[in-house]
């Protein structure tokens, strides 16, 4: 096990997002779920070298 | 209409959540379906971490609380799996699992699987995760008290009608009157054993499933086994030679 990274990790502060709900209709619900799911348009979770290299 | 299967387990520090993600990335990137990857273990959470990240902005926690919508809490993954990772910060252990189910039925229609790793023993949490799964996968080591309690897990399973695929035997190397003897007692088929192997510890490690970081290795060969089961699909590009060393692993 890598415990400098271990320790670099137990230790990193992640900025939580600032939430807010907002009301919207199921049309645009569907949509923007449509949009994340299906077309990807959401945040890439962060790889290690390994990663990369194996999602290449 | 998604398949929804929770990763289960009787006992802590089986494997599951490392299963889970396996089962998850295989089913994206191997078989070109629609997944997502719930951690549905809200108060110890680790799946985000074995697939690349420890900590995330949004999280399940967040939508449980009410405080954000499901669609700010999903990630991808490069092996084309959406993610939707649980919190690891001491104040977001109060989320509400009971709501669990309505997540789940608004997921339902976009993707082919939807995947709970679910958190260990028959806790309130676990509960309303099962009142969301279809389908039940179960992780066991071959030790007494992980199968008593995984015998445990399945008469509760089954009190609620829901589906089991099998259990996973994991981190064990067995003898085939052994496997017998284990299905007998749990009365579920055994979808496999994955040997313990160094492979798994790289892996995590790593922060990349096995069956892609080592997809020749011991424990990639039994999970793709696994792999077939559950989809009823053979594993794609699979070579003849690594499913002949699979027959005798």
């Amino acid at each position: 096990m890598d415990f400098d990274l271990f320790l670099e990790e137990a230790s990193k502060r992640v900025k939580k997002k600032k939430l807010k709900i907002k009301s919207v209709s199921s049309k645009k619900k569907k949509e923007l779920m449509e949009k994340i799911i299906l077309d990807d348009e959401c945040t890439t979770v962060p790889q290690t070298d390994s990663g990369r290299r194996t999602y290449k | 209409m998604s398949r929804v299967i929770g990763v289960l387990s009787g006992k802590g520090g089986v494997g599951k959540t490392t299963i889970a993600a396996n089962i998850s990335a295989s089913l994206a990137w191997d078989y070109g379906n629609n997944v997502i990857a719930i951690d549905a273990n809200t108060t110890s959470s680790n799946l985000g971490l074995l697939l690349g990240s420890y900590r995330f902005p949004v999280t399940l926690n967040d939508v449980l609380k009410g405080k954000a919508e499901i669609t700010d809490a999903i990630y991808a993954h490069p092996s084309g799996l959406k993610i939707i990772p649980s919190s690891t910060f001491n104040e977001d252990i109060d989320a509400d699992p009971e709501k669990m189910s309505e997540i789940i039925s608004e997921l339902d229609k976009y993707v082919d699987f939807i995947i709970l790793d679910c958190p260990p023993t028959l806790s309130k949490e676990t509960i309303a995760m099962i009142n969301a799964i279809k389908e039940a996968i179960l992780v066991t080591n071959p030790e007494w008290a992980a199968l008593l309690e995984t015998k445990r897990t399945i008469d509760y399973l089954k009190s609620k009608k829901k589906k089991i695929l099998g259990v996973i035997i994991n981190k064990a190397d067995l003898e085939p009157e052994e496997i017998e003897k284990i299905k007998k007692a749990l009365n579920v088929p055994v979808l496999g054993v994955i040997p313990e192997d160094n492979a798994v510890t790289k892996s995590v490690d790593r922060r990349v499933p096995f069956i892609h970081l080592k997809s020749k290795s011991r424990p990639s060969r039994a999970l793709k086994n696994v792999m077939e089961q559950i989809t009823g699909q053979t594993f794609p590009n699979r070579s003849i030679i690594e499913r002949i060393i699979s027959w005798f692993d």
